[in-house]
């Protein structure tokens, strides 16, 4: 839209838009960009009982004399450490799975919804919205009443003689990954709204004519066409499912070891803080992948 | 097409029962007299009673509010800053990266980030001695920060879908850029400010990770205080605390939605089509 | 207005009482949320039929092309195919093809793959699917570009990929949606020769919807014109473009004079009428007995209006005017002629095969229209 205005071009505009985009870094590059270079800073430093809990890597003696020293132990528990790779491992695979699972739920939800009226769809979609804006703590803690050995499920599945002993459910990786498909699934569901929204139905009746089923055309024609939707829906499940702190916290117990959840013990229990640096640029590391990939696809 | 996928409906039922039961059971258990969570008793309000008189969590909602309201506007500020300075200058040099250190906050994992903010704090403390301690003022400038990223987003997508003509028509009146921009360009947009407001102070209320690395000692805001209260076990003025909260978002979200859906605001993970 | 008749009318099945017809639709109803849409139509196409369903948008059309192809359900009322119910057969069952009017094509298929498409779902070798696809794409004039995308095709030929990929089924009954209606004005007259050509071709009966009478008439063996729901006239081209049976129809296809009248005599084969527009009254041929006293209205094509500067004296069909817009289309003219006694026009079509002749009529000018009696259509509705 604003293609007609980029041939104007005169100091006055330039100079705004220098002004403008300093305003941004102003504001961002202190806050933000200085901390992470201080991240790396610290993954390779000492680690040091006091305050700070780490030594520097440059340190004054006077102006002529600077010791520099890089501390690479860190780097090495990274990979070595067993906690760190199972963490690591596990994270992975928890968040996979909650995406996967998210995806199937969400997919038929979304279909769904496009085949309602339209009339009833901004309602909807607030019905949606309702939980996502809810607290996150409040929506996880719901949770633990629901998945309690004395909680509702196990009550009513006991009254109606389904099961004799209440199921362990809380404190288990099912309690996890059903945790984060609940807490993420608006992130899965909004981008496979949006996306089928625009999703053209003729070619839905197009395969049927050619003689597909209903899972066909859905396989063959729908799921092929609605790739960008599940990719970002996927994106926006997987990014924070990876780094997930609460939800392993509460409804995982003391054996649900995932990485964030690491990182963030490393810092405020254990207060290595060179330790949780590292965990840190590694989780980046990970993350930056998907995270190009989607800036590439315009998803961001 | 109806006839093609004739189960879809009843999925969609389900997903809804999945996702507000939880909700509805938060609510309905608010209002048990009983002090065990899971045993219903009989109905009263002794909870919200004692919500009302409990000072931790009162306090740390005060704290919340404040927070919040200041995060949320200093991030619209900016991030309609960086929007406009995005859309209006295609031709701008560093525009990739500016988009990208808008968007950064938004897609990073919250440890990294609470880390980074408050290794920046340390960083900037040692240089020139501010911020002087860490308090209210430290979260305030995570969450804008990280909520300048969201707002980003949705004005940038905004501006995108923004008709061109106008701003043609006010400049061949003879408006300047800046009368165009406060003239024009806010109050037509001026509904995805507020959505996008809101959506930061939503976040913002809502944030418990960020917030513990650069809170201090003395501050607790009122997702902190939550944290520490469950940790321990269910209580019911929780119960209670959560259906308020949910109360008072569902009387927002309709009375809001009510406005901005009717002007097709195109709302976060719902992105207009990129117009280039 | 310009016909083309098609050549290939030796057989008229609807002529014969021996044949019977291939695709029945008995009392075919659709209501949609309480709204019908079809009312009660019965309609019966033959073999090798080009059929060509003609109405305005909203007239119901699309509606009974979409029960016929499955993807709505009559409310009431049966479709036979080939002597079968397919009333309830859902589309990926029928032996019934539809090209869409947006194409649907499969954005993310090639044009191959999209040709393709049917007939791996039918476990064909895959050596048959690729002989029938070239076969398709070859009828069509696209086997060069059949490793591009849709979206690197320009519309005329995403119209045939989307008719190939049809074909390719080999439908006993390929229904076609507007299949001209994205295409500029001459590609579509070029494209509906093919179209017959290629129906000639493979020989399968098409049943096309069109809003565009020209191309209902250059295409059509029979046609059908819809009102609201119902057919409103069936038949072929000549039949309706000579003989319609209400004022709907005579005004939706070609121009048409239409004049109120009252019936005052009947004299040997012709009736007398009483036209309020005219001084002499107006002798037409009916084809059914009118009782005298009926209001009947007369309908007659511009082209078959003689006008002239010179007076000539007769009894009937005699009207006096001046010549009020003359619009020069250059194959002809079409005279808007002020009726002297009245406050309407009447229009008539004059080839310009003699350029700039002498003579020649211009505005303002008296001039004198007259008609033959049996070019008259007297229509009751």
């Amino acid at each position: 839209m604003w293609k007609a205005l980029k041939n104007i071009k005169n100091p006055s505009q330039t100079w705004t838009a220098v002004l403008l985009s300093v305003c941004v870094y102003a504001w961002v590059l202190p806050v933000f960009f200085l901390g992470f270079l201080q991240i790396i800073k610290v993954a390779f430093s000492e680690p040091y009982i006091q305050v700070p809990p780490y030594k520097d890597i440059l340190t004054h003696f006077s102006w002529e004399a600077v010791e520099f020293k890089i501390y690479l132990a860190n780097l090495y528990d990274l990979f070595n450490e067993k906690l760190y790779v199972y963490a690591f491992w596990r994270s992975i695979k928890i968040a996979g799975l909650s995406t996967f699972i998210a995806l199937l739920v969400a997919y038929p939800m979304a279909i769904g919804l496009v085949m309602m009226p339209k009339r009833w769809q901004p309602s909807l979609l607030l019905l949606i919205l309702l939980p996502f804006w809810t607290s996150f703590l409040l929506r996880v803690y719901a949770w633990i009443g629901l998945l309690n050995t004395d909680g509702i499920i196990n009550m009513a599945l006991m009254k109606i003689g389904l099961i004799s002993q209440p199921l362990e459910m809380l404190h288990t990786d099912f309690a996890v990954v059903l945790g984060m498909v609940y807490c993420y699934l608006p992130f899965m569901l909004l981008p496979l709204y949006s996306t089928l929204q625009k999703f053209d139905w003729s070619l839905i009746e197009a395969s049927a004519d050619l003689g597909c089923r209903p899972w066909a055309s859905f396989r063959q024609v729908m799921l092929p066409n609605t790739l960008s939707g599940i990719f970002t829906g996927c994106f926006f499940v997987f990014i924070p499912a990876l780094g997930e702190i609460i939800i392993p916290i509460l409804l995982g117990g003391s054996k649900s070891v995932l990485f964030g959840r690491v990182i963030w013990e490393e810092f405020f229990f254990n207060r290595d803080w060179t330790m949780a640096s590292m965990l840190s640029i590694a989780l980046l590391l990970v993350l930056m992948v998907p995270i190009y990939r989607a800036q590439k696809k315009g998803d961001l | 097409m109806n006839g093609l996928f004739p189960r879809m409906r009843g999925f969609l039922a389900l997903g809804y029962l999945f996702m507000l039961a939880p909700l509805v059971y938060v609510v309905v258990y608010s209002f048990n007299s009983s002090r065990f969570v899971t045993v219903w008793e009989g109905f009263s309000f002794k909870w919200y009673a004692q919500l009302w008189q409990n000072n931790v969590l009162m306090k740390a909602a005060g704290i919340s509010l404040q927070v919040a309201f200041c995060a949320a506007t200093i991030a619209v500020i900016i991030g309609t800053i960086a929007a406009v300075a995005y859309t209006r200058f295609p031709m701008m040099r560093g525009r990739g990266f500016l988009s990208f250190i808008s968007i950064a906050p938004m897609v990073l994992p919250e440890v990294v980030l609470g880390m980074a903010f408050l290794m920046a704090y340390l960083v900037l403390q040692d240089w020139v001695g501010l911020p002087r301690n860490r308090g209210m003022i430290t979260i305030i400038i995570a969450h804008a920060t990280i909520g300048m990223a969201y707002a980003f987003i949705m004005i940038r997508n905004r501006l995108r879908n923004f008709d061109a003509a106008i701003i043609e028509a006010a400049m061949d009146l003879g408006a300047t850029p800046l009368g165009i921009f406060f003239k024009i360009t806010i109050p037509i947009i001026a509904p995805t400010l507020v959505a996008s407001w809101l959506l930061v102070f939503i976040l913002s209320f809502d944030d418990l990770v960020v917030a513990s690395f650069v809170s201090g000692a003395e501050v607790t805001t009122l997702p902190m205080a939550i944290f520490s209260s469950i940790k321990f076990g269910l209580t019911p003025e929780i119960n209670a605390l959560a259906a308020v909260m949910i109360f008072i978002l569902s009387i927002l979200l309709i009375v809001i939605s009510g406005k901005l859906t009717r002007k097709n605001e195109p709302g976060l993970l719902i992105q207009a089509p990129e117009e280039e | 207005m310009r016909k083309y008749y098609r050549k290939n009318l030796k057989l008229e099945p609807w002529q014969d009482p021996d044949v019977t017809p291939y695709l029945i639709l008995e009392n075919l109803s659709k209501d949609y949320e309480g709204v019908p849409i079809l009312k009660n139509v019965n309609l019966e196409i033959y073999q090798e039929e080009f059929f060509c369903l003609l109405g305005p948008s909203g007239c119901g059309k699309t509606t009974l092309l979409r029960t016929l192809a499955g993807f709505e359900e009559p409310s009431k009322g049966k479709i036979y195919l080939n002597g079968v119910d397919i009333t309830r057969v859902p589309p990926y069952e029928r032996p019934v093809s539809m090209m869409f009017q947006s194409y649907a094509l499969f954005p993310h298929l090639t044009v191959q793959q999209n040709v393709a498409f049917g007939l791996k779902q039918e476990n064909l070798t895959s050596s048959t699917i690729q002989e029938r696809v070239e076969h398709s794409l070859r009828l069509v004039e696209m086997a060069d570009l059949a490793k591009r995308k849709p979206h690197q095709l320009s519309g005329g030929q995403r119209q045939r990929v989307a008719l190939a990929r049809s074909l390719a089924k080999q439908p006993q009954l390929l229904l076609l949606d507007e299949p001209l209606a994205a295409l500029d004005r001459k590609l579509r007259e070029k494209t509906q020769f093919e179209l017959v050509n290629i129906q000639e071709t493979v020989g399968g009966t098409f049943l096309t919807v069109t809003h565009d009478q020209e191309e209902a008439m250059t295409m059509a063996s029979r046609l059908a014109v819809m009102e609201e729901g119902q057919i409103a006239q069936l038949g072929t081209p000549q039949e309706i473009y000579e003989f319609p049976n209400s004022r709907y129809v005579a005004n939706f296809i070609g121009t048409i004079n239409l004049f109120d009248g009252m019936v005052v005599d009947e004299k040997d084969d012709h009736l007398i009428l009483d036209v309020q527009d005219f001084e002499l009254p107006a002798a037409v041929s009916p084809a059914v007995s009118v009782p005298e006293g009926s209001i009947v209205s007369m309908a007659l094509r511009p082209e078959k209006v003689h006008i002239s500067k010179r007076f000539t004296k007769r009894d009937y069909n005699h009207v006096t005017g001046l010549v009020e817009d003359i619009a020069y289309l250059g194959d002809v003219s079409i005279y808007h002629v002020r009726l002297e006694n009245s406050d309407k026009t009447m229009q008539a079509m004059i080839p310009n095969n003699i350029r700039a002749s002498e003579g020649k009529i211009t505005w303002d000018d008296q001039v004198f229209l007259s008609w033959d009696p049996s070019n008259v259509v007297v229509l009751m509705s």
